[in-house]
């Protein structure tokens, strides 16, 4: 049985630990932590004078600087704000596909690590978490808070999500964006084996939403590589009665391509409407995969 | 064509092909059962991929099998074409030995010649483990090698000891002989290969041979060698057949076919070249023809000549030999009845002095006469003649004697016109040379009188005389005589009414004549015609040469000589051991056998096998020479084609018959064993192991790349 002591090793935790998490959209939200609010609002820190333009509130006009210059200007306040991310596990059988188990684990445990990880590092930002799993539908949900205790829920939650079965992974999208009452990030970590079409379509709805979608596209180096020798019957995992008996040597080259292809139009389309795709290989540590993908979003906002 | 192989047994190599199939399915299952996460890309790329994939895997499997199965093939020794059997073959070469295997060949070789070298080259051509024997097929067949030889270049060495003969192709013997061979050879099938030019020939026993060698489960594959006819040359010779008379001009004729019209042939005698004559255009372009050389007859004494014209491609048969015997004096025993008065008697006188006209006895003929009942059986000692003149009843145990010497060599020239030997012609004479005991005594007027008219002008006793001297015959008349049925005797002068007048016949080896009227005026004025001198005299110098053939001994029949009076006589006290006989080619003395027929001595010698003069000696005289001479038939242009001749086989019994045609060795050698498959398999193995290669290289490169 998975621990949450198992998920977040003390080396993983002091890894994550030299980063920070830096949202590139202001939210909407109301603790203050290191995310700048896109709201300037009345309890915030000075930003900077701005001239009041006619029609607008006349709330924020200072007026001790209108006595002495007979200029109106108005005091605008970077509040910063607490982020509210919801992490989507999939969980589905897919994700259980471990190229080789005594190297590497399985997409779904390299998963749970890397929701872990987000997740400790969020809280410890005071940002609220909430974790949904799901396969063809949402298996478990955990609101979206900013205790302290919120992490040993969302691990639990981790720990605790049913093995799924099949994925559809567009309407649990759909679900999940039309029950978050405000905006967010949503994290996605998922193989996203599924129809591109109903994938995109769900990560849209959530744009169409205002949230800041981050997908987490966890593989396997075997998925990429189809490194098999000799013949092999494959089967389905989220359908054990599809099978496929083939030599792997002689389809590799179209899998590639077709995979490559499936894949770059998922790229295509997610740096098209603002959702940051990351492709994170099984074979890869979480810490510096996590690592470096906060340091790219550090130097693009 | 059926394909055989020379090692059966390696076909359990093909087992290996399987090798691929099982490597095949074994390896598909070994198949990994892996769980992978989505199969939506790996469907697509199978869907794909599938068809082309399962073609190239099920090719690659082919060409593996493939591959294995022509090695295993060629490793059986495949052949194609050939007949059925293993590397234990067998085969004998019947190697055609007859005189037109002389004929040469346009490149200069012999066909016999030819034909030892094909056999030569087959015998070392054959596959290992072959046995072989050979057959000389001449006149007789016998065996080259002593037993069964594995084929090889001592075969082939032992081959060279084969020799042409001079005498006809037996194909029912050498048949005979290579069903013995057969049974004898080491190992089975047995091919037996026929090496001939195919002359033609009748052959009594072939039927009775082809069922011998059906039996010994023998195959018969015939090849021909030549191209027919071999050219012109001297079928036969003609010798007159009558003793001839020192210092008379006889005539030798000499059928022949000539090569071209207006072809000159030759006579030589004793090593002279005495005649030549033209032969006359034949009627038909391999047609023979008669022609004849006037010969001014020698001494007496034994003359050796030939007969020939310029060689052509078969010299043997352009120079027939032949032996003429011209005899010193031949005895003559003139057996009459008593003189009396009454008619028909004292004929015999006529005859006496025809036959010696001098009565100094210094012609052909000594003439000694006795009173018939007077003729004792010691008194034909010595005797090549003996004339019965008016003998009336014989006697039976004189009539049995007389007829045991006339069937064993002896000669009877019967003289009869008395109607008072009626009875007696019929119970002693007639049977005596086997006539019908038919006899009629016929009487003309003198307007009446019967006329002669020769019934065979070309009968040895009239040939030569001329168109004159036989109208000169038509004069004489016949008013008297017993009209006979001449049965099978021959019938040289006869009477108008068609009554025979002078008959002929032999008894076994002796022969008779009979005039069946007596000489007397009042019988027949044939005393006084020109020709009965000439007439008698060729009778009785014919019945002295006996019955015995005087020329056209052909090679394949033994030489016989028989020591008849007229001839030189042994020596008293000579024996057996001290005969012997000079044989052609080169007159090796041999051994010779002597025999007595009927109180006649006979020589004889072994088949001949070489023609030309054999000739008997006895303590150093030479007794006699017989010319043996190359058969007719191998000179005709009777050639048979290998699809004739196997269809007669067949015919006659013998079912498996192979024309080979025109091959050369390596063709026949095909044929034997036939092409050679495993090369080309090998080659082909190589091929599709190549292909197997460059395809399986292919989906790898394709494999690699992905």
């Amino acid at each position: 049985m998975t621990r949450v002591d198992d998920l977040i090793t003390p080396e993983l935790a002091s890894q994550l630990d030299r980063l920070d998490l830096l949202a590139r959209l202001l939210v909407e939200g109301f603790l203050t932590g290191l995310h700048r609010s896109p709201y300037h609002g009345f309890s915030a820190e000075f930003a900077e004078y701005r001239r009041y333009q006619p029609g607008e509130p006349t709330t924020h006009i200072d007026w001790r600087v209108f006595a002495r210059s007979d200029r109106a200007y108005q005091k605008v306040f970077a509040e910063e704000t607490n982020l509210r991310c919801t992490l989507l596990m999939d969980c589905s059988a897919s994700m259980r596909f471990c190229g080789d188990a005594k190297t590497r684990p399985s997409k779904l445990a390299y998963g749970r690590v890397l929701a872990a990880c987000l997740a400790y590092l969020l809280l410890r930002q005071n940002d609220a978490v909430g974790l949904v799993a799901f396969d063809e539908q949402p298996l478990l949900r955990v609101p979206a808070r900013s205790v302290r205790r919120q992490l040993f829920q969302v691990l639990q939650g981790l720990r605790d999500a049913p093995a799924g079965t099949g994925t559809r992974l567009g309407p649990v999208l759909h679900d999940v964006a039309e029950r978050l009452p405000r905006r967010g990030l949503i994290v996605l970590v998922s193989d996203l084996f599924d129809d591109p079409d109903e994938v995109l379509s769900g990560l849209k709805h959530f744009r169409h939403r205002g949230h800041e979608v981050l997908v987490f596209q966890v593989l396997d180096p075997r998925e990429v590589d189809l490194d098999y020798a000799g013949e092999v019957e494959f089967t389905a995992l989220e359908s054990p009665a599809v099978r496929l008996r083939t030599e792997p040597a002689h389809v590799r080259a179209g899998y590639r391509e077709r995979l490559e292809t499936w894949r770059g139009r998922l790229r295509r389309e997610c740096r098209r409407h603002l959702v940051d795709l990351v492709e994170l290989s099984t074979d890869r540590p979480v810490g510096p995969a996590l690592g470096a993908y906060l340091m790219k979003r550090g130097r693009l906002h | 064509m059926p394909v055989t192989f020379l090692n059966p047994a390696l076909l359990l190599g093909l087992v290996a092909a399987a090798v691929p199939v099982i490597i095949h399915f074994l390896s598909r299952r070994r198949t990994r059962r892996v769980e992978f996460s989505d199969l939506r890309f790996l469907m697509e790329e199978e869907v794909r991929q599938a068809r082309r994939r399962g073609v190239q895997r099920w090719l690659l499997l082919l060409l593996r099998v493939l591959a294995v199965s022509c090695l295993a093939l060629a490793a059986a020794r495949p052949h194609w074409g050939g007949l059925p059997g293993g590397a234990g073959r067998a085969t004998l070469f019947v190697i055609d030995a007859s005189a037109s295997m002389q004929a040469q060949q346009e490149d200069g070789r012999t066909r016999f010649a030819a034909a030892v070298e094909l056999a030569g080259d087959l015998l070392q051509a054959l596959p290992d483990g072959s046995s072989v024997q050979a057959i000389l097929a001449g006149a007789a067949a016998r065996p080259l090698f002593a037993t069964w030889l594995p084929a090889g270049s001592a075969a082939r060495a032992a081959l060279s000891v084969a020799t042409v003969l001079d005498g006809p192709g037996d194909l029912a013997a050498a048949l005979r002989e290579s069903a013995r061979q057969v049974r004898e050879a080491p190992v089975r099938p047995v091919e037996v290969v026929l090496l001939s030019d195919l002359q033609a020939g009748e052959h009594p026993q072939l039927a009775a041979a082809c069922a011998e060698l059906e039996q010994a489960g023998a195959r018969l594959l015939i090849r021909r060698l030549g191209d027919g006819v071999p050219g012109g040359g001297v079928v036969s010779v003609e010798l007159p057949g009558r003793a001839l008379r020192p210092g008379e001009t006889a005539e030798i004729a000499a059928v022949v076919r000539p090569e071209r019209a207006g072809q000159s042939f030759w006579l030589e005698l004793d090593g002279r070249r005495v005649a030549e004559s033209v032969a006359p255009t034949p009627a038909t372009a391999s047609g023979s023809v008669t022609v004849t050389f006037p010969v001014t007859v020698p001494l007496p004494g034994l003359h050796t000549g030939r007969l020939g014209k310029d060689p052509d491609r078969l010299p043997v048969d352009d120079a027939r030999p032949f032996v003429l015997v011209v005899p010193d004096r031949l005895e003559v025993l003139l057996a009459h009845g008593a003189d009396r008065d009454a008619l028909g008697r004292g004929g015999w006188r006529y005859l006496a002095r025809a036959l010696d006209p001098a009565g100094d006895s210094r012609g052909l003929f000594r003439v000694r006469s006795v009173v018939a009942d007077s003729l004792l059986d010691g008194d034909l000692g010595g005797v090549d003649l003996l004339v019965l003149v008016d003998t009336g009843a014989l006697g039976r145990r004189l009539g049995e004697s007389l007829r045991q010497w006339l069937a064993g060599g002896g000669a009877i020239f019967v003289v009869d016109g008395d109607p008072e030997h009626g009875p007696d012609l019929g119970a002693s004479l007639l049977p005596l040379v086997d006539l019908p005991r038919q006899a009629a005594w016929t009487v003309r007027e003198d307007a009446q009188a019967e006329r002669a008219r020769v019934v065979d002008p070309g009968h040895p006793v009239l040939a030569g005389l001329g168109d004159a001297s036989l109208e000169a015959l038509g004069a004489a008349r016949w008013w008297r005589y017993w009209t006979l049925a001449e049965g099978e005797a021959r019938v040289l002068l006869a009477a108008d009414s068609g009554a025979p007048l002078l008959l002929e016949g032999e008894l076994d080896n002796g022969r008779w004549a009979l005039l069946p009227f007596h000489l007397r005026r009042d019988a027949t004025d044939l005393m006084l015609n020109p020709l009965f001198l000439p007439l008698v005299q060729r009778v009785a110098a014919r019945l002295a040469t006996g019955a015995e053939p005087a020329a056209n001994l052909e090679v394949g029949h033994a030489p016989v000589l028989r020591l008849t009076p007229h001839r030189l006589r042994l020596r008293p006290g000579a024996t057996a051991a001290q005969i012997d006989v000079l044989a052609p080619p080169d007159g090796r003395p041999g051994p010779a056998a002597l025999a007595w027929h009927d109180a006649v001595p006979v020589l004889s010698a072994p088949p001949s096998e070489r023609s030309g003069f054999y000739v008997f000696r006895a303590a150093g005289d030479t007794l006699g020479a017989v010319a043996v001479a190359v058969p007719a038939s191998e000179s005709e242009p009777r050639v048979e084609t290998p699809d004739e001749l196997a269809r007669r086989l067949r015919e006659a019994g013998l079912t498996q018959v192979v024309d080979l045609g025109q091959t050369s060795a390596a063709g026949f050698v095909r044929a034997l064993a036939g092409r050679d498959l495993a090369r080309w398999l090998l080659g082909l193995a190589l091929g599709l192991l190549g292909a197997e290669l460059w395809l399986g290289r292919r989906v790898r490169a394709g494999a690699s790349r992905a």
